[in-house]
């Protein structure tokens, strides 16, 4: 299928996900989303961290997306956030119509039924002191459950009384099912529930309107406790688990106590946070496919967080990369890893060791560690790192001399952005050289072997006395002004193509070679 | 290479006494480093891989013992109270590099440190050396970052100037627990990249210890597949994933995900690793092994000759010990 790409105008966002990929409405919608956590001192000017900027997917009914990228990329906060777990700044998390970001009260508990968390150390997210049945019932505890939804059949207008009962709201599905007929009932119970007809008591009043009334002969206590039993059996413990302490258990174990905890109040969508990371691989792999038996027997869809690729290539049917508060790369998970489309995913898939790459081509390691998201770069956030980064048009440099500038203004950028010591702040305010001979030798390291053009040199040497007087700031904005091109200016669009795949990079753009292509012949010329 | 190992670790038992019970965590290990090249050693946790790389190092702590066994490091048997006389000699770096620095030292300070002891180094002469050894691990502004603090650095920097520190007592050996376990993975293969580099420019040895296959597939020459306490299979590191012998290994690497059909459920193995509290009198995987037949449970297996004669692969199970006629292609048959 050929189609002309479609370019989205105001909001990337909206036209990148409409139903490109998918029918139907998504369950979860996030547009926009944005997570800030601003410096907790007063009178502090620092800027927030920008832990979540900007961010925009779907999640539809019974689907995986999986969300991979490097610690510190936001991926926690993000998934936190669509909980409602974070407050969100700005952009919103839509479910069923409703933006969920700003709930409170009894419509913030209704959300919170609908969505369960799994965490990565089951040890640290139950309580010790708790037996394991007791933790899986908290949930149960702290929301009053259940709530049971009656519908009654074969009389309009029915009222419903009674004391644990309401009447069921329109599209739900209802956990008790009255059925009235001239003269008789029958009453049905949803078989997720650890109730039969037999523990209800229904009177039905013909006089007039018909009144139905529901009373609940079991006890709530006996109720949960049956419905962490069943809980506990759906995860593949036995029942005399329930009297047991976290402590007790293996570490699979742990985490199973601590799916059926996300369960408990039967969940739509799940966010897993890095659920198999603290595992070895051969329990790692049974707490897969248990999530997947459970995905498919009640039909969750997951928001599956993870760092380790392989795991997210076979659990995830689509698969968004993060970096730095943004997502860079969205898309169907086997088009992505067969043909990554953003220097980022490639470089990440091209890490991951042994013959579990996708990746077949020569190895891209990526220099130093991602940029703090107090203080992201301005242009593209991938730019001070990226190997397919775009040269400035109006010169031909070697490649490795290109680099060799490129890493030499991360050094200042580095050293701007790190504390001053007591030292180099009185040496500054003395008018001193605060950089020293430590310096020269930096520059003379990184630059070794290159031939600079007479131009370039000069304003190499500018750089670097200005960062002996301390300026570092002043350094490296000469040497963006050397090597900067758009990638440093401008924060690539998401561009989404054809066939739903979403891409963060100027590299979409018809006059540039993409990625695989850059980086395999930069790789050829070093 | 030359033909006498460097570390030479045979029969090792490290024991853990407890009121309750004694913990065989290493129960019989042998293994050989030679000069120059990398040796794996891979299991799931409770297999005995770290108290393994602390009795080489001489760490490990009460109750635990060297029990029985020898580790000859240049020929002498450490275990007779000879880690003083090679402290420098074998290098350990760990898996959390935060726990490995003291955050009160900057980093430089601590590298000197290591100097002196190690090489006599002081002074200027001590500076200077330390300034190259952070360049020698590829840490960009070296003469600057020398006077920061660990926690100033990133965990991928923070594991680096472990290894510069490891680098600065001058060892022939590098132990390598799990090095890379608490990076991300682009941060992994700089780590992994560097070693490599390191290794070529110096003839190091290093043991590489972790859990992750696909790592050892891309760092080791050689690798022996530990499961409770035992090596249950040791190869050349192609020839292990292009044919693994033993069923504890094959199916590890079954169940490692990414490399099966999304669509299919992953292969799993049952149970849970046991913890070894005596003598091994039978197969300790034969409980969770798909191929186990009746002797699996009353011999404890011998380590066989497997694959091409010459190759120095060997597997501990009873499918490939010609005493038992178990028809060997049988066994074969399920594993495609």
């Amino acid at each position: 299928m050929t189609t002309t790409p479609t370019r989205s105008d105001a909001d990337p966002a909206d036209a990148s996900e409409s139903g490109s990929e998918r029918g139907g409405d998504p369950l979860v919608s996030v547009r926009d989303l944005r997570t800030y956590y601003e410096d907790g001192a007063i009178l502090s000017s620092a800027p927030p961290v920008k832990a979540v900027d900007g961010v925009s997917f779907d999640v539809h009914e019974g689907e995986t997306v999986g969300l991979v990228g490097e610690s510190g990329c936001g991926k926690t906060t993000l998934g936190r956030t669509i909980l409602g777990l974070e407050t969100a700044t700005g952009g919103t998390v839509e479910a069923e119509g409703r933006d969920v970001t700003d709930l409170s009260g009894e419509e913030r508990r209704a959300w919170q039924r609908r969505v369960g968390m799994v965490f990565q150390d089951p040890e640290e997210s139950l309580n010790d002191r708790m037996t394991v049945g007791e933790s899986v019932r908290e949930p149960l505890d702290a929301h009053d459950w259940p709530r049971l939804s009656v519908r009654v059949d074969g009389a309009d207008d029915a009222t419903v009384s009674g004391g644990a009962v309401t009447t069921v709201d329109d599209g739900e599905t209802a956990d008790i099912a009255v059925t009235v007929t001239a003269t008789d009932h029958e009453v049905s119970v949803r078989d997720a529930l650890p109730l039969a007809a037999e523990d209800l008591d229904v009177a039905v009043d013909r006089g007039g309107e018909t009144a139905v009334s529901v009373t609940v002969t079991k006890g709530k206590a006996e109720i949960r406790r049956d419905r962490v039993r069943d809980l506990l059996d759906r995860v593949g413990l036995r029942e005399e688990h329930y009297y047991r302490y976290p402590h007790q258990f293996s570490g699979g174990q742990r985490q199973r106590v601590g799916i059926a905890r996300a369960l408990a109040l039967e969940p739509d969508f799940v966010v897993l946070d890095e659920p198999v990371s603290a595992l070895d691989v051969s329990v790692q792999a049974r707490i897969i496919n248990l999530l997947e038996e459970l995905q498919d027997d009640l039909g969750l869809s997951y928001l599956f967080i993870a760092h380790d690729l392989s795991v997210v290539r076979h659990i995830a049917d689509r698969v968004a990369v993060m970096y730095l508060g943004n997502i860079v790369e969205l898309g169907p998970t086997e088009s992505v890893y067969a043909d990554p489309a953003h220097p980022y995913t490639l470089s990440l898939l091209s890490a991951i060791p042994g013959s579990g790459s996708p990746w077949d081509g020569e190895r891209v390691t990526l220099r130093g560690t991602p940029p703090s998201p107090r203080d992201p770069p301005d242009g593209c956030r991938f730019a001070t790192r990226c190997p397919a980064k775009i040269r400035p048009d109006d010169r031909e440099l070697p490649e490795s001399t290109w680099r060799a500038l490129d890493e030499l203004r991360v050094v200042f950028r580095t050293r701007a952005r790190s504390e001053d010591s007591a030292v180099d702040l009185a040496k500054r305010l003395a008018g001193l050289d605060v950089a020293g001979e430590g310096l020269e030798t930096t520059v003379e390291d990184l630059l070794a072997g290159e031939s600079l053009p007479d131009d370039v040199g000069e304003r190499v040497d500018e750089a670097v006395a200005e960062a002996r007087a301390g300026d570092d700031e002043a350094a490296a904005a000469i040497l963006r002004e050397v090597v900067g091109s758009r990638c440093d200016e401008e924060l690539p669009e998401a561009y989404t193509d054809a066939e739903g795949r979403r891409n963060r990079c100027l590299r979409h753009e018809s006059q540039y070679a993409d990625a695989a292509e850059t980086i395999a012949a930069r790789q050829r010329e070093e | 290479m030359s033909d006498d190992p460097l570390l030479s670790v045979e029969d090792l038992h490290t024991v853990f006494h407890t009121d309750r019970e004694s913990v065989h965590a290493v129960d019989g290990v042998s293994f050989d480093v030679h000069e120059g090249e990398t040796v794996g050693l891979v299991g799931e946790s409770g297999s005995g891989k770290s108290v393994t790389a602390r009795s080489i190092l001489g760490l490990v702590d009460e109750p635990g013992r060297i029990e029985r066994g020898a580790i000859y490091f240049r020929g002498e048997d450490l275990t007779e109270g000879n880690w003083d006389a090679h402290r420098g000699d074998i290098a350990i770096v760990f898996q959390d590099p935060g726990g490995s620095l003291n955050p009160v030292y900057t980093v430089g300070n601590q590298i000197r440190e290591a100097l002196r002891i190690h090489q006599g180094l002081r002074g200027s002469e001590a500076r200077q050396r330390a300034v190259e050894l952070l360049e020698d691990v590829g840490i960009p502004d070296a003469p600057r970052r020398v006077g920061e603090y660990p926690h100033q650095l990133s965990g991928g920097m923070q594991q680096r100037a472990v290894i510069a520190m490891a680098l600065a007592c001058d060892p022939d050996l590098l132990v390598c627990d799990e090095p890379t376990t608490a990076l991300d993975v682009t941060i992994q293969a700089q780590i992994l990249e560097l070693l490599d580099d390191l290794q070529r420019e110096s003839d190091l040895a290093i043991l590489f210890i972790t859990h992750d296959m696909g790592v050892i597939e891309d760092t080791t020459d050689r690798v022996n597949v530990v499961y409770a306490g035992e090596v249950v299979e040791r190869a050349p590191t192609e020839a292990l994933f292009e044919d693994p012998a033993h069923p504890y290994t094959r199916a590890l690497l079954r169940s490692i995900p990414g490399r099966t059909d999304p669509d299919e459920r992953l292969p799993t193995i049952e149970g849970e690793v046991p913890t070894p509290t005596g003598e091994a009198t039978d197969c300790r995987f034969a409980p969770r092994c798909p191929e186990a037949f009746g002797a699996c449970r009353q011999v404890a297996p011998d380590h066989q000759p497997v694959g091409d004669p010459g190759t120095e692969r060997t597997a501990a199970c009873l499918l490939h010990d010609e005493e038992y006629d178990e028809p060997l292609d049988r066994q074969r048959g399920d594993l495609s």
